[in-house]
């Protein structure tokens, strides 16, 4: 895995800039934004000018107002302009995310992608990559205008009389020191780590509480657990109040602090104008805009902890998107035919934790094997092996003599055929879900629907083939969407065939119907069945035991009874279940 | 808005008033300063101002403003403290609601969605509310103050102004009804997204295996560009309305102004007044417009506080007449039922099973065999009809007696994190160790536990993900069998969950139906050959009844299932090759 080359603010701005122009553009607008905003304040000050003048001149003052109406409604104007330029870049950038991220979970090993859950990567997708919107669309426009604002605030009042706007710089120093003091302290730190314990606690608390509710009920114990849920929250709820009693002076002395932000000026002021000759409108010029700059530059300190947020969705993005894709060292295509040979292959999910050691065997072209076990013996992962669900740490696995790494991902998919034990429906026609975007004439959908034992349940839906899986009043019971699951592996017709037999046996009705579709597609193919009643593959070509990790037996169903011990224990217990009448 | 926030409140009334009293002195305190500029403006103004007055003046802001370090600092702990307070009442109220909710309504509401009420749900109040009282009583108070002084130094000028704040609201309400309108516009496209997004990832397996990732691609790209759209027009379209105020705003302003102007000449208006309002009507609107941005976070609040209602203000089963009965045969009478109230799930369902017999249902998928069993442990209650045990209706007994009666054996088994021990013992806390191992030991745990390193004292962790099912189901029969409830629930098909322990399964529930009146829903009909009554459900109807040869003698839809199943017997995949 590849590590991305930026993170944090730099790697924010990078994504950024994807829309660089319309950001600039928002940038530039917010800009005149903040400049257009200061002048009715600025007209103010000269209306008082004129005003304090003995002689009124009521048209210059008439001049000044219509002006100062114009710029107020512009700045709103220009505001909303930068606004829809930054909201128009973050989500073009948002879609372009997605996409991407989308496009690559379609490029990366399957293996890569069971490591989450389909909830968790929904989540990276819509919820985390969201969270890149507020970044774009708000943090970077507030930015710059809490960048302007003051300094082009700052600037003008300095041109006015350089020592008041001197002074009104005291309030925001304070709060410079302030506020990192404020989030530094030592004792902020250890609180925060206690104050998330504390919830972690609270939250899986509550999760558990809610899960076991049924069960408690069934057995009426649900006080004992109220005890453990109540004194989490109550725990959570101290933690809080010694957090406010903790942070709330500090806080009180800033909130203070900017409520009386005009005292120092005042106080300057009226000292200045006593003793210096300030003019009055001057004084008032900074009473009005001498302390509505600092309001902006605190929003900019609240910037940090937004961006942290934002930060670890985008990391765990990042995850997904540099993430290796697997691709072929050499590219053959010429197959010897489809035998599987697994020579010395050791894999593991997790460093230190070998799921398979040292396994060898070869499956001729066109037999079936039974991989047999215990769960937790390795045959799944053995079986998902042969598509590169993932790549192994040690030997070689060969399709046709041909190691599979040395393959295109393509061909080899083309090669290997799945039937999972989960049957996923697309909200599509049946005719598209058996079709799954292969290149195959009507015909021959239909066909495979009936060998699969599809056809007749299907011409019983309202719109035959056209019926649309998910439409309302349309139920398929899971031994169908099983019988899908083949025919879309029938027509696909690859050499390999991989199946979990897990799949036959949830829909007792069906049962036999199954068993024939299942008889039809594995004919001439090379075919691994991950078996779990041992009664259905007795009369495999050749039964792989999988004994906690290793291979612990091959051969027949009759040469494994005498060999194995293991697989006799086995196969008496299966016995004995299928015999199974319960009496009370 | 309002019922929601006052429904919050009631969980601490003193609290929030006190968080009121604070919050209203410590925003006077923050009006102060514009109070006491003029009253230093208007000695400036004067022919000969008294700089005593005006620096004695200063002095008493500066007076204020310590004043105002403790008020603030109070206001805050009092808002917070209440806050918090709110929350943890609301987190303990919906515990308590949760012990007494029907276990129906488990059934039809995701746990995880159960639990984001108390969490996120409770914890979105928690930090909005708490931020934004002060906010809130900031805009309030300090506007109402403002706007009183104003209007009292001259009214007319004073109401031009306040009649701006009469004249937003309008907008600021036709705004938040557009983002609504396009808001939601909005939120479909994310969900058509969302459902789209996840079953391209569901399906990703299925889909690379065909080589199908273009196809499949373009129409999440497609839902994705439809989200893009959605949420630029959202934007563009609701916008203005939320930035309008401001424009409103600075127009009244100006327009105050102007009027001034013609008052001045009337000599109406004194100078010294109209600087008044020139340096504090800017003031007036400042809490107003935090108000507005923070009217998007309450209403998000709101959503919350109106999830947390629903599962607080959500109906009960009642408690009955708190009935016991002393045998435990059960009857059905005339049992129709509904999940929807629609379609009906049951209809006219009567049967009646002797204690200590055993009774299986038998049907297709979807023919009412686990709203049976479901309605018997008193998960809902019947709409039509009545079910007895021992001659008791269930509705006249509490929930909690209904399930002390009954043990379940059913698919999904929860296991605590805890010990293995510990989660056996959950069936019955007054169970002597001894009783316990043998419990364990008939229900097969001891067979597995005694090959792990802590025997029963191994921790299963989260949910049990440590144990394969077939050992979490063992464990749950355990727990069942301490429990020793006089009537046993048992879906059969819980043994073939795990093939590779279905001997080990089928042995525990062996020992758990001993002597118990037994209901169990059979899949695999030769399992339930010995039954003493067999039930056979079609479409929510009883369509034949009676013992495993009566019913193959009747030629009915029963004796075919055997038929299929016979011949199915087990069915086998063949070898291509011979030998290897």
């Amino acid at each position: 895995m590849r590590k991305p080359a930026k993170n944090g603010i730099a790697r924010l701005l990078q994504i950024a800039g994807r829309k660089k122009y319309h950001l600039l553009l928002s940038a530039i607008l917010a800009t005149f934004h903040a400049a257009l905003a200061l002048v009715p304040y600025i007209l103010v000050y000269y209306v008082i000018k004129e005003l304090l003048n003995p002689s009124l001149d009521e048209p210059v003052i008439k001049k000044y107002l219509m002006w100062a109406a114009l710029a107020g409604a512009g700045s709103y104007a220009l505001l909303y302009a930068s606004g829809m330029a930054s909201h128009v870049a973050a989500f073009n950038i948002l879609y372009e995310l997605r996409k991407q991220t989308a496009a690559k979970l379609g490029l990366l090993p399957m293996g890569f992608i069971s490591g989450y859950t389909s909830g968790a990567l929904k989540k990276i997708v819509s919820d985390d990559i969201e969270r890149i919107e507020n970044f774009i669309a708000h943090q970077v426009p507030d930015f710059v205008k809490g960048l302007t604002l003051p300094v082009v605030t700052i600037g003008y009042l300095f041109y006015i009389d350089w020592r008041l706007a001197a002074i009104s710089f005291v309030p925001l120093l304070v709060l410079a020191i302030w506020i990192p003091l404020l989030f530094s302290a030592s004792y902020t730190k250890e609180m925060m780590k206690k104050y998330h314990q504390a919830q972690e606690d609270m939250n899986s608390g509550i999760v558990e509480f809610v899960r076991a509710m049924p069960v408690m009920k069934i057995f009426g114990q649900t006080a004992d657990r109220f005890h453990v849920y109540s004194d989490a929250v109550n725990q959570f709820a101290e933690m809080c109040s010694l957090w406010t009693k903790k942070s709330s002076p500090p806080f009180a002395v800033f909130m203070s602090f900017m409520g009386n932000a005009i005292l120092p000026i005042l106080i300057l002021g009226i000292y200045l104008y006593q003793q210096e000759g300030v003019t009055l409108p001057t004084l008032f010029l900074f009473l009005i805009l001498g302390v509505g700059y600092i309001k902006p530059v605190f929003a900019l300190s609240n910037m940090g902890m937004q961006i942290t947020l934002i930060n670890r969705g985008v990391q765990r993005m990042d995850e997904i998107l540099s993430y290796l894709e697997q691709t072929a060292a050499y590219a053959h295509t010429d197959f010897q035919g489809c035998s599987i040979e697994f020579q010395e292959v050791d894999f593991a999910y997790v460093d230190g934790m070998p799921v398979l050691e040292h396994v060898s065997f070869i499956l001729p072209e066109g037999s079936l094997t039974a991989f047999v076990g215990p769960s937790g013996a390795g045959k799944s992962t053995a079986a998902q092996l042969v598509a590169r669900f993932w790549d192994i740490q040690q030997g070689v696995i060969r399709i046709g003599g041909v190691d599979i790494r040395e393959i295109p991902v393509a061909t080899l998919m083309e090669k290997v055929s799945f039937v999972f034990q989960d049957s996923f429906m697309f909200r599509e026609t049946l005719f598209e879900n058996i079709r799954m975007g292969m290149e195959k004439s009507e015909e021959e959908i239909i066909e495979a629907a009936k060998a699969a034992q599809c056809h007749e349940f299907i011409m019983r839906l309202p719109e035959g083939y056209q019926t649309r899986f998910g439409a309302r009043g349309v139920h398929l019971s899971g031994g169908e969407q099983q019988r899908i699951q083949l025919a879309r592996a029938i027509l696909k017709n690859a050499p390999i065939l991989i199946l979990d037999e897990a799949t036959a046996f949830s829909d007792a009705e069906n049962e036999h119907l199954i068993q024939e579709a299942f008889g039809k597609l594995i004919q001439g193919k090379t075919v691994i069945v991950i078996a779990h009643r041992l009664s259905t593959i007795t009369d495999a070509d050749q039964i792989i035991l999988f004994d906690k990790g290793k291979v612990g037996g091959k051969g027949t169903h009759i040469q494994l009874l005498e060999k194995s011990e293991v697989y006799a224990q086995m196969w008496a217990a299966h016995t004995r279940a299928k015999e199974y009448v319960i009496q009370n | 808005m309002f019922s929601n926030l006052f429904f919050a409140f009631q969980y601490d009334k003193p609290g929030v008033k006190r968080s009121l009293f604070w919050e209203w002195l410590h925003g006077s305190l923050l009006a102060a300063p514009s109070g006491i500029l003029l009253v230093v403006i208007w000695e400036l103004f004067k022919p000969e101002p008294d700089f005593i007055k005006i620096w004695l003046t200063i002095g008493t802001m500066g007076l204020l403003f310590l004043a105002q370090l403790s008020v603030a600092n109070k206001a805050m702990i009092s808002s917070n403290f209440t806050t918090f307070e709110i929350a943890r009442k609301m987190r303990l109220a919906l515990g308590n609601k949760l012990q007494r909710l029907s276990l129906g309504y488990y059934k039809k509401r995701d746990p995880g969605d159960l639990a984001a009420v108390a969490l996120q749900d409770v914890a979105n109040f928690e930090n909005i509310f708490g931020h934004s009282i002060p906010n809130i009583a900031n805009a309030v108070f300090g506007t109402l103050i403002l706007s009183v002084f104003l209007i009292f130094l001259n009214w007319k000028l004073g109401l031009t102004l306040v009649a701006a704040l009469f004249i937003a609201i309008p907008f600021v309400q036709f705004g938040h009804w557009m983002v609504n309108k396009y808001g939601s516009k909005n939120i479909a496209a994310r969900n058509a997204t969302g459902a789209n997004f996840l079953e391209y990832v569901q399906g990703l397996r299925h889909i690379k295996s065909y080589g199908m990732t273009g196809e499949r691609f373009s129409s999440l790209d497609k839902s994705l560009n439809d989200l893009r759209k959605a949420s630029i027009q959202t934007e563009a379209v609701s916008a203005p309305f939320v930035l309008l105020p401001g424009v409103i705003f600075e127009v009244t302003f100006v327009l105050m102004i102007w009027i001034a102007l013609y008052l001045l000449m009337g000599a109406s208006l004194t100078i010294p007044v109209l600087i008044a309002f020139l340096i504090i009507g800017y003031r007036l609107y400042e809490p107003v417009k935090i108000l507005t941005v923070e009217y998007l976070v309450l209403s998000y609040m709101n959503v919350s506080l109106g999830r947390i209602r629903e599962v607080i203000e959500a109906d009960e089963q009642n408690e009955g007449k708190g009935l016991t009965p002393d045998t435990f045969n059960i009857e059905f009478e005339e049992v129709s039922f509904s999940y929807t109230g629609e379609t009906p799930t049951l209809q006219e369902v009567s049967f009646s099973s002797p204690m200590s017999t055993m009774t299986a249902l038998v049907g297709p998928s979807g023919s009412g065999k686990t709203t049976i069993t479901s309605l018997l442990a008193r998960f809902w209650d019947v709409d039509q009809g009545s079910i007895r045990i021992g001659g008791i209706d269930l509705r006249d007994m509490s929930p909690k007696v209904v399930y002390s009666l009954i043990s379940e054996v059913f698919q999904e088994v929860y296991l605590f994190n805890g010990s293995i021990y510990q989660n056996i013992q959950i069936g019955n806390p007054n169970a002597t160790e001894a009783e316990l191992q043998q419990a364990a030991e008939k229900a097969q745990v001891l067979e597995f536990a005694n090959q792990l390193p802590d025997g029963l004292q191994t921790l299963v962790g989260e949910g049990g993900s440590k144990l394969s099912g077939g050992q979490k189901q063992r464990i749950s029969i355990a727990r069942a069998l301490i429990k020793d409830a006089p009537i046993v629930l048992l879906d059969e098909a819980t043994a073939s969950l795990d093939p590779e322990n279905e001997i080990y399964i089928q042995q525990a529930i062996q020992e758990l139906v001993q002597n118990k009146t037994v209901m169990v829903i059979a899949h695999k009909l030769a399992t339930i050959q010995g039954a003493d009554q067999i039930l056979v459900l079609d479409e929510g109807r009883i369509t034949e009844s009676g013992t495993h040869e009566e019913l193959l003698a009747k030629c009915g839809l029963y004796a075919h299932l055997w038929d299929t199943q016979q011949k199915a017997g087990g069915w086998k995949m063949e070898g291509n090759l011979r030998p290897v």
